[in-house]
């Protein structure tokens, strides 16, 4: 049984108009028709390179942006065009982890009460109640519980996406979104980001959507993968099979076009000078 | 073969703790050398030591840096100035706000020409040209008449790396040159600042906190960790045969794609610890300043 | 070129210039001070007159009467009492206005910026046909419609000068609207009116405190124009712009008439300005990075 199924999902955006063009702004076309499923517990990766339209699907899945045409199923529910209050009742089982944890976290509220916020959002807690689901939040993504009393500016990246991704358990959501939440960090920071988010998933069931520029990460984290070009579809399938016999050629100069960290003189006379 | 940088136990503070401690590296001619940490690890500062603009609260306190054989670490501003360009030139993180963004490329260009040659507008503009051929930008007319945002940034990567090397100077700080980019746009930048550099024969400072990146374009390598080398030499016996437990472990944490998922282990904690604590001891053992 | 990007990257933030807050806060202390005890402090009634008395120097001059320090106006008025009350009206109408103008704006300003669209479209239009008005003819036509008095006075303030933090709050949503912590809100379930007030509101507010202390300094001077020209209370209450006006008429004879309040008005305005100056550089960028 899917958890979530998009079928032909669009995405138009309005366009900034340049130079003396009158009337309408035009309509820029960022997804083209996409089509995947994914199941409960299962971890989709999403890749491209920037223009691709990754961020924007992802937003769109989770209705930041109004799809201009195709159809969302979460759970066996038609979401696409629910107004905001229906929506507000699926935002409790689909959340989002953002790319910078530094915008994502409002700069003027302390980690405490951006935790609780979701779950005040929600249901009618005790004060009590709250600080012991926000200790419990802390500790699950392995943070000091007097993390609560901390501004966001007073943390390290790493610390922050940790954070970002306790206010996106906090309700307990079956489907999260994460949008190259580990792009901004170190690599041994993207490490402990990386093993969290995998210990997570398994221990909590999650479903996991994980856009990403960099291949390497979405093989640490995901079952399968999809490739965007231009707001297409151009592959998808298991990572194991993408990644080592990709089919469309996209792919493999994407593949290629990654540095591994092993020593090889040929490797950058094998593409042209020439763009 | 002589060595175009050469930085012997540079020692630097801000605001009185240290961030470079005795970090001692050499350049020479021809050669790219990867100068890898994470961030924090001090590969920043060496490249503003070298540059000469360092922030306001940094002090030198012992070291020295030199370039072509002359000692340039107390360098007064006027003497620094007529070495960049010439004789050092940087190619910097970000293409986005590198470029003046109201000014057309041409414009920019020119000037840096003008600036160091004290050619004429004409002349300037021919070589501006020529120069938009040495990084194989297709349409250079076109772009030299438009301005930054017009640019992707790959386009405008290859503007700055045009910019560098316009003066043919004989050493590059290459500061995270790739790091904004799309990998396949990478890989084209990477392989451009290649073929440049093993034409003019240059001597490249390649900073950078990614190792597969290193890997591809560096003869020879640092490793930083809290301002101390931890590890250093060609490229091949660093990755082939790391000697330093830090760096095993960074390779360790660098996720592949052609590897599963299991292989990918974080950074150890005692690790971590055992590198903090060395610190420690090193400023307790030089002063903490 | 590219060294100059380097040097303003490295450069040190602006460092927080405590002396204009200071100042600021010092004058507009005093300011409240002298309005809001300008009945225990003032040597006499502002309105007593006592022919036999008038036109008495400041104490510094030869035949000073040191019951009036700082001497008396053409029907003997103590000019320092008459100051004090000045301060009253000047604080309580910058006070009032300021905040009246700024609440219309910032409610105005925050829903263009945060819906966009046609409420977004409506609200600019609003204000661009407010800004094509000459700003001291409109306050003067609508004080006249309306009658003379304090409240006139107050409202011409807010009608004119709400466009100010309209303008501003509008473009600083925008900017914080596209911040994901926005998006974040939303997607945790807040509802929009909640996320307007209690997440993006107090991500404006140092803004705010900012406008308001420049927008005081506004509403005194358009106090002192509006009394100037009789516009606003009667004539016998002092207030700074109609101690200007009547002095004016004894220039020649008796300078210090015109001067005494002029002051008044330039130091309470260069002190606003001061703080608000000041509060920009302390509130802006320290929380953002």
């Amino acid at each position: 049984m899917a958890l979530l199924e998009v079928q032909g999902l669009k995405l138009a955006l309005r366009g900034h108009s340049s130079g003396l063009r009158f009337g309408r702004a035009r309509r820029i076309e960022i997804l083209k028709g996409i089509d995947f499923t994914l199941d409960a517990g299962e971890s989709l990766g999403i890749v491209g390179e920037s223009g691709s339209g990754k961020t924007s699907l992802g937003r769109t899945i989770i209705r930041l942006h109004e799809p201009s045409a195709g159809s969302v199923r979460f759970a066996d529910r038609e979401i696409t065009h629910l107004n905001a209050s229906a929506l507000r009742g699926l935002r409790k089982d689909m959340q989002m982890i953002f790319q910078d944890p530094m915008s994502s976290l409002n700069p003027r509220r302390r980690i405490g009460p951006i935790l609780a916020q979701p779950l005040h959002a929600f249901d009618r807690r005790t004060k009590a109640e709250t600080v012991q689901r926000v200790a419990q939040l802390l500790d699950l993504v392995a943070l000091p519980r007097s993390f609560a009393a901390r501004y966001p500016h007073e943390l390290s990246g790493g610390q922050r996406q940790r954070v970002g991704i306790a206010r996106a358990l906090a309700l307990e959501p079956k489907l999260v979104i994460a949008d190259e939440i580990v792009s901004g960090l170190d690599v041994s920071t993207q490490a402990q980001i990386l093993a969290l988010l995998r210990s997570l998933k398994e221990r909590l069931g999650l479903a996991l959507i994980f856009i990403s520029h960099d291949l390497s990460v979405v093989r640490v984290l995901c079952d399968r993968v999809l490739v965007l070009l231009a707001g297409e579809v151009v592959e998808q399938g298991p990572c194991e099979e993408v990644f080592r016999k990709p089919r469309h050629p996209y792919t493999r100069e994407l593949l290629e076009a990654i540095p591994l960290p092993d020593v090889d003189p040929d490797w950058l006379d094998a593409v042209a000078v020439d763009p | 073969m002589n060595d175009m940088l050469a930085i012997e136990a540079l020692r630097i503070t801000i605001a009185g703790r240290n961030v470079l401690r005795d970090v001692s590296l050499a350049v020479p001619q021809g050669h790219v050398h990867g100068l890898v940490g994470e961030s924090g690890a001090g590969k920043t500062m060496v490249a503003r030591a070298v540059l000469g603009i360092l922030p306001a609260a940094a002090r030198v306190i012992s070291g020295h840096i030199a370039f072509d054989g002359a000692e340039i670490t107390h360098m007064s501003e006027r003497e620094r100035r007529a070495l960049l360009g010439r004789g050092i030139a940087l190619i910097p993180q970000d293409p986005m706000t590198a470029l003046n963004p109201a000014f057309r490329i041409e414009h920019q260009i020119v000037d840096v020409l003008r600036h160091h040659f004290g050619l004429g507008r004409t002349a300037a503009r021919a070589q501006a040209l020529e120069l938009m051929h040495q990084v194989h930008i297709r349409a250079p007319e076109r772009v030299l008449r438009q301005f930054p945002h017009e640019l992707s940034g790959g386009m405008r990567q290859r503007v700055l790396i045009a910019i560098a090397f316009a003066c043919r100077p004989k050493l590059i700080i290459a500061d995270e040159p790739s790091t904004a980019l799309d990998v396949t746009v990478q890989r084209q930048v990477l392989r451009l600042i290649k073929h440049l550099q093993a034409r003019e024969n240059t001597a490249v400072l390649f900073v950078t906190h990614n190792l597969g990146v290193v890997a591809k374009i560096c003869d020879t390598m640092t490793v930083l960790h809290a301002g101390r080398v931890v590890e250093e030499g060609s490229v091949e016996a660093c990755f082939e045969r790391p000697a330093h437990a830090y760096t095993r472990a960074l390779m360790a944490a660098t996720p592949r794609y052609d590897q599963p998922a299991a292989a990918l282990a974080p950074v150890p904690e005692a690790l971590s610890r055992d590198l903090a604590d060395e610190a420690t001891a090193w400023d307790a053992r030089h002063g903490a300043a | 070129m590219a060294e100059r990007r380097i040097i303003q990257a490295t450069g040190m933030r602006p460092l927080v210039r405590p002396g204009r807050v200071t100042l600021g806060a010092t004058i507009l202390a005093l300011l409240a001070f002298a309005a809001v005890f300008a009945p225990l402090l003032a040597p006499h009634n502002p309105i007593d007159q006592d022919l036999m008395v008038s036109f008495l120097p400041p104490f510094w001059s030869d035949g000073a009467d040191p019951a009036y320090p700082l001497g008396t106006d053409s029907l003997g008025r103590d000019v320092l009492s008459r100051l004090l009350y000045g301060a009253r009206i000047a604080l309580t109408v910058a006070v009032i206005a300021a905040f009246l103008a700024g609440l219309l704006g910032t409610v105005l300003g925050l829903l263009a910026g945060y819906f966009g669209g046609w409420v977004d479209a409506l609200i600019s239009r609003i204000v661009d046909i407010w800004l094509s008005f000459p700003p001291v003819l409109l306050s003067i036509v609508l004080v006249a419609v309306i009658g003379s008095g304090l409240h006139s006075v107050i409202i011409a303030i807010v009608v004119i000068d709400w466009t100010r933090f309209c303008r501003v709050v509008r473009a600083e949503v925008m900017v914080q609207r596209n911040q994901d912590y926005v998006a974040a809100a939303v997607t945790i379930g807040l509802g929009r009116w909640r996320t307007i007030v209690s997440e993006i509101l107090p991500n404006v507010a140092p803004l705010l405190i900012v406008l308001f202390s420049l927008e005081m300094g506004i509403a005194i001077i358009v106090e002192a124009i509006l009394s100037f020209v009789g516009l606003s209370v009667p004539s016998d209450f002092p207030t700074w712009g109609g101690l200007i006006q009547e002095g004016r008429l004894y220039v020649n004879q008796s300078p210090w008439l015109m001067v005494f309040p002029m002051v008044c008005i330039i130091l309470s305005v260069l002190g606003l300005n001061a703080l608000g100056d000041g509060l920009r550089h302390r509130l802006d960028p320290v929380m953002r990075r």
